[in-house]
């Protein structure tokens, strides 16, 4: 518990320094929030056994928005590979550290001398902390990122860039139809994540994100779970801080963890660090 | 976006290839110990794959038992199967040796080991498997063994097999004796069947289509020939030439006034031997997870099924039999009556009676009763028969009764209440009904006479002492109880344990009679035991249920939702056990608990609970499967312990 405490001061400290850095730069007579965007999620999240306290993380995202024809899913937006190795301290605490390739499409008409998709490239480490609160559970997530990206052109203008990405978030699963989260529960998962950026291009725009999202969803057993929700986010033009982006997102999440030990690695079942 | 779609899909199909790579893993293993199948307990040898989570049997198998200390106090039954599997089925060549030995000849001990000769007798069958059934030729030998010698051959039987039924000729073997007969396709005898002695023509039977019209002693010289049927023309059915037929066959000889016509006939001998030898190697074929089950050979039969009126009239003989012997058995151990009948000649009158009217007058009755049970009578003619088993046509109720007194031996006529003449011969089975309810009548007012003569102050004293050890008993169950009625829930049904037990005293409190209360005292002992070893059951019933829910639940990892998550694991079988065989047996309990039914209750609740237990270690992936397909409580427990190691 004490090291989760001194993470989590860091990390407000971390948010702090560019919140003041942010007030720094010049000030612009008045913020602009863009119309928001729909966009489309479906989400799978892998969690593969490798020992008693090892995990490889297998997430593949399928990211869709509109397009001037279609809401939600008129156009693939991004496909995502996160995977990392995850190592479980305890009930309490995990901590992962892995890589991201993930594929931006350009959107709507490809302008030409434009790239129809562009990699990107990321190395993450995360810092998971888990509370049992009566019979909800209260999760803090500090996830730091490193990032390369690139526009779609091959101007000079779009060659790589890059940035950190200081992500918090904070959210919770509370059991509907069960006295704990189980085999069978249905359950409401609210979350709030800010994400934050730095780096030598990010000038006026370290809120890149502010994601709000409340998922629904159901345990078919320990090993699987679906669920759906509905996300709110608005973030900072990279170029142009004082536009404000905003999008309605409808997520779709299968989380996925299988375990391929034979059975007598199974067990007895270690309870870690009680 | 279909193209998006099936990117993903793509994708989604990549990541999750390592999951059908790791199921299609298969290990190739060695057994070798101890093994269990069906009634056959040994060791054995084989190879198996794990597929899922079942084992396969494939390649060579050996399996093998003895038991010295079964030797040593009596008989050994030792077994030897030789052959291989296929998929878990057995297949190919295949050896089967049984034997039955005790000790025979001295015993030597030498360099620390005894030796000890046996005699007995040795089996040995060979053949092949196909789809787990006898096909080509099998051959059967039995020996006869003296000091671990084989002496004389008993059997040598070789019969043509096409997909588990005997085709073509067949030759069964013993001494100088041979039989050569032939069946049709089906397994059906056909033409002649004929026994050589010593290479002499002995005897020929002749069937046409399964149907055996005569028996012919030495057609070569005496030509003594006995027709068993003409040529039928009414209703036929083709039976098993099994044991039943052989009944058959010497009551059909019986009725043509051919009685002993099958007295050490050979071919009953060699038939019947064959049939045992099949029988045992049919069974170990069968505990190997092959289908063999046909008969070997089939006969033709007249048949007159049995009419609803003749089955009650058989059910009603049987039941006055059961009741006539349960009653006259009471008579006749009763040692107090065997010691008054010495100073009274009255008593040793009446049960005198009782011993004639159970074995003279009922005699033809249990004969005709016992061929029912075999399922002999629709094939033969009823009339005749009775005619056969009563040859006056008529039976007199009134019976001549031999019994001794202090002058010799005296003679009185019996007659019971409602005696009379029975007219078989023209009533035919009414008539035997009412002679059997005549003997019942007259038994059970032997029993009233007798228990009004055994009132007597021993018998008293005895009942007294019955009465305080039921007394001490009931007390014990009536304070189990009390202390948990109203703690257990009620659906474990000890309100009925209650119930019953209250209602149990009540109809023995209303029995007056000294003979009938010993009697009734020691029943209702043995069910106040019952119902006490049923009541404990119950009160450990809510433990073992748990025990059953602990053991068949999981504690897993959720690493998502970062807590641990109890799963049910084998949810088919914990499904059945807790939402079928529980609420099953405790039903039982609550409605229609008598005291016959309280020890196999308790008994059935027990072994279901060590049952449960030990499914979960094992193998049960089968069972599983099955139990997908089953509802019914008594058909999962079919189920349950038809996979339970014997």
């Amino acid at each position: 518990m004490f090291e989760y405490k001194r993470s989590l001061t860091t990390l407000l400290l971390v948010l702090g320094c560019l919140t003041v850095s942010a007030q720094q730069t010049e000030p612009v007579a008045e913020s602009e929030f863009k119309e928001p965007l729909t966009a489309f999620w479906i989400n799978t999240y892998g969690n593969i056994r490798l020992s008693d306290r090892f995990f490889w993380v297998a997430q593949t995202h399928f990211r869709f928005q509109e397009s001037a024809r279609l809401p939600l899913a008129g156009q693939i937006g991004q496909i995502y590979n996160r995977h990392a190795i995850s190592y479980l301290y305890s009930k309490y605490f995990r901590v992962s550290l892995g890589g991201v390739m993930r594929f931006n499409f350009n959107q709507d008409e490809v302008p030409e001398g434009e790239r129809r998709t562009v990699p990107e490239y990321r190395i993450w480490h995360e810092y998971l902390f888990a509370q049992h609160l009566s019979r909800l559970m209260l999760y803090h997530r500090i996830r730091l990122e490193h990032r390369w990206t690139r526009g779609f052109t091959d101007t000079e203008a779009d060659d790589w860039i890059f940035r950190n990405r200081w992500r918090y978030m904070i959210s919770m699963k509370i059991p509907l139809n069960k006295p704990k989260l189980s085999p069978g529960a249905f359950y409401v998962g609210p979350e709030a994540e800010l994400i934050m950026q730095s780096g030598k291009a990010v000038v006026d725009s370290p809120l890149e994100d502010l994601r709000l999202h409340t998922s629904f969803g159901y345990i078919v057993n320990p090993r699987l779970t679906f669920a759906t929700g509905l996300m709110y986010s608005m973030g900072q033009d990279l170029a142009k801080g004082a536009y404000y982006k905003q999008k309605w997102t409808w997520r779709v999440h299968m989380y996925f963890s299988p375990d391929f030990r034979k059975v007598k690695n199974k067990l007895p079942m270690i309870h870690l660090t009680e | 976006m279909k193209i998006a779609i099936r990117i993903g899909v793509l994708c989604l199909l990549i990541a999750l290839d390592p999951i059908s790579l790791a199921g299609q893993q298969r290990d190739s293993s060695t057994f070798s110990g101890s093994y269990t199948l069906g009634e056959f307990a040994g060791a054995a040898t084989y190879n198996y794959q794990l597929r899922r989570r079942d084992t396969v049997r494939q390649g060579p198998f050996t399996f093998r038992g003895a038991n010295a200390r079964a030797l040593l106090t009596g008989t050994d039954r030792p077994f030897t199967f030789t052959g291989q599997y296929v998929d878990d089925g057995p297949v190919g060549p295949w050896t089967f040796e049984f034997g039955m030995y005790g000790l025979g000849g001295p015993v030597a001990l030498r360099d620390g080991y005894y030796r000890v000769a046996v005699d007995g007798i040795r089996h040995q069958a060979t053949g092949r498997l196909l789809d787990g059934e006898p096909d080509s030729l099998w051959t059967q030998t039995i020996h006869r063994v003296v000091a671990s010698d084989t002496a004389e051959v008993l059997l040598r039987s070789a019969i043509n097999f096409t997909a588990g039924v005997a085709r073509q000729s067949f030759r069964l073997e013993s001494g100088a004796t041979v039989l050569l007969g032939r069946v049709q396709r089906d397994g059906v005898a056909e033409d002649a069947w004929t026994v050589y002695t010593d290479l002499e023509t002995a005897q020929q039977w002749t069937f046409d289509d399964g149907q055996l019209l005569h028996i012919v002693n030495e057609p070569e010289t005496r030509g003594d020939t006995v027709a068993v049927l003409p040529l039928l023309s009414g209703k036929t059915e083709l039976v098993d030439l099994d044991a039943r037929y052989l009944d058959w066959l010497s009551i059909q000889l019986a009725l043509q006034g051919e009685e002993r016509a099958l007295d050490g006939n050979p071919v009953i001998e060699l038939l019947t031997t064959n049939a045992e030898a099949y029988a045992r190697t049919f069974a170990a074929i069968r505990a190997l997870g092959g289908e063999a089950g046909r008969p070997l050979f089939r006969v033709r039969l007249p048949v007159d099924p049995l009419t609803r009126r003749e089955v009650a009239q058989l059910t009603s003989i049987d039941a006055d039999l059961r009741a006539v012997d349960t009653i006259s058995q009471a008579l006749l151990d009763n040692t107090a009556l065997s010691v008054v009948q010495n100073a009274d000649p009255e008593v040793a009158y009446l049960r005198a009676a009782v011993i004639a009217l159970r074995d003279s007058l009922l005699e033809p009755v249990r004969t005709l009763r016992n061929t029912y049970e075999r399922e002999v009578l629709p094939y033969v003619s009823r009339p005749a028969y009775l005619g056969y088993l009563w040859s006056g046509g008529v039976e007199d109720g009134e019976i001549l009764v031999t019994y001794p007194d202090a002058a010799g031996r005296q003679s009185r006529t019996f007659a019971g209440p409602g005696a009379g003449r029975f007219a078989i011969g023209e009533e035919g089975l009414p008539a035997v009904e009412a002679l059997t309810k005549y003997v019942l009548a007259s038994v059970d007012s032997i029993r009233v006479a007798l228990g009004q003569k055994s009132n007597t102050r021993e018998r008293r004293q005895a009942v007294t002492a019955l009465e305080e050890q039921l007394t001490r008993e009931y007390y014990l169950l009536d304070s189990l109880l009390e202390s948990h009625i109203g703690v257990l829930p009620e659906q474990f049904g000890l309100e009925s344990v209650q119930r019953l037990v209250k209602a149990e005293f009540q109809r023995y409190a209303a029995t007056k009679d000294v003979l009938e209360k010993g009697e009734a005292a020691q029943q209702l002992i043995r069910c106040v035991e019952d119902l006490d070893a049923l009541a404990l059951q119950l009160i450990r019933l809510p433990g073992q249920l748990e025990e059953v829910r602990a053991a068949y639940t999981d504690e897993v990892w959720n690493n998502f939702t970062a807590t641990v998550m109890e799963e049910v694991v084998k949810k088919r079988l914990y499904r059945a056990y807790e939402d079928r065989l529980i609420p099953y047996y405790l039903d039982r309990v609550r409605e229609g608990l008598t005291c016959d039914t309280a020890g196999a209750l308790q008994s059935a609740l027990e072994s279901l609970h060590r049952r449960m237990l030990a499914l979960r270690t094992a193998e049960t992936d089968a069972l599983e499967s099955r139990l997908r397909k089953v509802e019914k409580p008594t058909e999962i427990l079919e189920l349950l312990t038809a996979s339970e190691p014997q």
